[in-house]
């Protein structure tokens, strides 16, 4: 265990400098958990740019600090002002212990579920054992099952582990999933923080541990939750406080949940529609970071002739089939399977209780559409259509869920303490650009 | 407090209620022998092919990296269990290459049987004939083919 709880803390270490500088105006709980995020995504470059030469860890060690260099070059900018601190709350005791109930709940077996040895878990260890990406294996017609289109951020990370631990051992990599569970909800505490009181974003931020703490231990959605959700969020901060160091946030995050999961390369074109429908397509362009974060995988994926199974066979064909047959026992197979029905319900009410609810267009907006996207792929999948909204719906509608939670909440507990004159802890010490403006009452403000 | 307010404060509770883990809060308070979750019930192998590791280590331990390796686990249907024994194999014999020897529709691949230096059977017995026992044991065997 010690050598991967080093790996996990060196990945911290990594993306710290990153974070620092990126996250100059968050709290520092928000700037752990970036460094983490970022840490993995410098990792993944790492061993991405070195997989033709072989791995090895000084080769590794070298090639990290000229990704960390070219990222901090990139990402400095003039002073800022001083972080905001915030207040812990009892209730953050509660987001600490649910977090370490779930650390004991990822380790208590070795990595064991099927998607963990069959795709993620399995490419990591095939690459360990060829010593860089293994090309000719992702293209062998006998292990099209572990989908070698996917993305690659998550099995490199588990090679950089192994790496670290000197050699595959899997029976912690459980750790991985806390990592990034943790690091989710310590970005969202520091982002709560800034917009509602500490007793209100305390308990936003220990509404999310549901959602944080996925039960698929060794698997891509842990990553997922926490880049996209991570990226939705900052982005949204970028667009309504005017915060450009947010929105650079939100731009590499969004490319790494691209690295991640095809359904991360899904995300942008939500998050794109999603700035139309809030009225700022202006600022699209400057989501260009996460485009050049996904694009080698990408190119090397078109390279290598690797495709998605999903769009295999006659496409248009199974889409007007569905459409003009299937379309009822689609939408039950949806209420079916959806496992969270009373949060998603509680989610609705809040959205349609909150006032100024438009101030959230740009993440509801996100969330409708990526949610759209799921749904329209279950029309053209070449696989039983019931049979994959069975094994999939559930756990991809929680990929988007925690920003569209953590938006109404903020909207009711602000709405709540309309009454008080309690602060957001962290608004006195905004500022313009980047933080929130003050009106007369000396209440945040956003814009949009 | 008013109407409005009420109705405000009682949603955001029930959505912070609805999103926390309450199984996961509850973890720590417990003693750690008896675990609160048996994640081994999301492991499939005790329910699709008990023993099926230990034979796999078997295989690992007497093969070496860069053999090719056909896979035999009755019944020999790609839905009953066969999915699930190769995708495994590929997984914990990584380093060789690990060959079906049904495809998906359960028809066989004569290929893949030519081109496995050994075979790995897990389930049928084993008796000794024209071919060399390399290995039994775990409820399977390793047979080497000849050329």
């Amino acid at each position: 265990m010690t050598p991967l709880v080093v790996a996990l803390l060196s990945t911290m270490v990594i993306g710290l400098p990153t974070a620092l500088i990126l996250g100059r105006r968050m709290p520092a709980i928000a700037v752990a958990g970036m460094a983490f995020l970022f840490g993995s995504g410098i990792v993944y470059f790492a061993l991405l740019t070195i997989s033709p030469f072989g791995w090895t860890l000084p080769r590794l060690a070298m090639v990290v600090l000229i990704v960390a260099a070219v990222t901090l070059t990139f990402a400095i900018r003039g002073p800022a002002p001083a972080a905001p601190r915030i207040r812990a709350t009892i209730i953050d005791f509660a987001t600490v212990l649910t977090l370490a109930g779930y650390a004991l709940f990822a380790t208590v077996h070795r990595a064991g579920e099927w998607d963990f040895w069959a795709i993620w878990g399995l490419k990591a260890r095939v690459f360990l054992e060829h010593g860089g990406i293994d090309w000719s294996w992702l293209g062998s017609v006998d292990h099209s099952f572990a989908h070698p289109d996917y993305p690659t951020l998550l099995p490199l990370l588990y090679d950089f582990a192994a790496m670290a631990n000197g050699g595959w051992d899997d029976r912690w990599m459980g750790l991985v999933t806390f990592a990034f569970a943790a690091a989710f909800v310590a970005v969202v505490r520091g982002l709560a923080a800034l917009e509602t009181t500490p007793w209100f974003a305390s308990a936003i931020a220990f509404g999310l541990t549901g959602i944080a703490c996925t039960p698929r231990i060794g698997l891509a959605e842990a990553p997922l939750i926490a880049f996209a959700g991570t990226s939705l969020l900052m982005i949204r901060r970028g667009l309504l406080f005017d915060d450009d160091d947010a929105l650079l946030n939100g731009a590499i995050l969004l490319g790494l949940a691209g690295s991640t999961k095809n359904e991360g390369l899904a995300l942008f074109v939500a998050v794109g529609v999603a700035m139309v429908v809030a009225r700022a397509w202006r600022r699209i362009w400057r989501l260009w970071p996460g485009i050049v974060i996904v694009m080698p995988w990408l190119l090397l994926c078109r390279a290598a002739h690797l495709h998605n199974d999903l769009v295999t066979g006659s496409v248009i064909a199974r889409l007007v089939a569905r459409l003009t047959g299937m379309y009822r026992p689609i939408l039950g197979g949806l209420l079916l399977y959806l496992q969270h029905r009373w949060f998603w319900l509680a989610l609705v009410v809040a959205i349609f209780v909150a006032r100024g609810r438009d101030r959230e267009r740009f993440i509801f907006s996100a969330v409708a559409v990526q949610l759209a996207i799921y749904i329209a792929t279950y029309l053209y999948t070449p696989y039983d259509v019931l049979w994959q909204i069975d094994t999939s719906w559930d756990r991809i509608a929680l990929h988007v869920l925690a920003p569209a939670v953590f938006a109404a909440a903020l909207l009711l507990a602000n709405q709540w303490a309309e009454g008080d004159d309690a602060q957001p802890e962290s608004v006195v010490a905004g500022t313009r650009n980047g933080g929130p403006s003050l009106d007369e009452h000396g209440e945040a403000r956003p814009h949009l | 407090m008013s109407t409005r307010a009420t109705i405000t404060a009682v949603s955001f509770i029930t959505l912070v209620l609805c999103g926390a883990a309450p199984d996961m809060l509850m973890i720590p308070s417990r003693a750690i022998g008896p675990l609160l979750f048996d994640r081994s019930a999301l492991q499939d192998e005790g329910k699709t092919l008990p023993g099926y590791s230990r034979f796999l280590d078997g295989v690992r331990a007497h093969t070496k990296p860069g053999d090719v390796i056909g896979l035999i686990v009755a019944p020999m249907k790609w839905q009953e269990r066969y999915e699930y024994a190769f995708f495994r194999a590929c997984y914990e014999l990584v380093g060789r290459d690990v060959r079906p020897l049904i495809d998906r529709q359960s028809r066989p691949l004569p290929d893949n049987v030519a081109a496995s230096h050994y075979l790995a059977v897990f389930g049928p017995a084993v008796r000794g004939g024209s071919f060399v026992v390399v290995w039994r044991g775990a409820g399977g065997a390793l047979i080497e083919r000849s050329p």
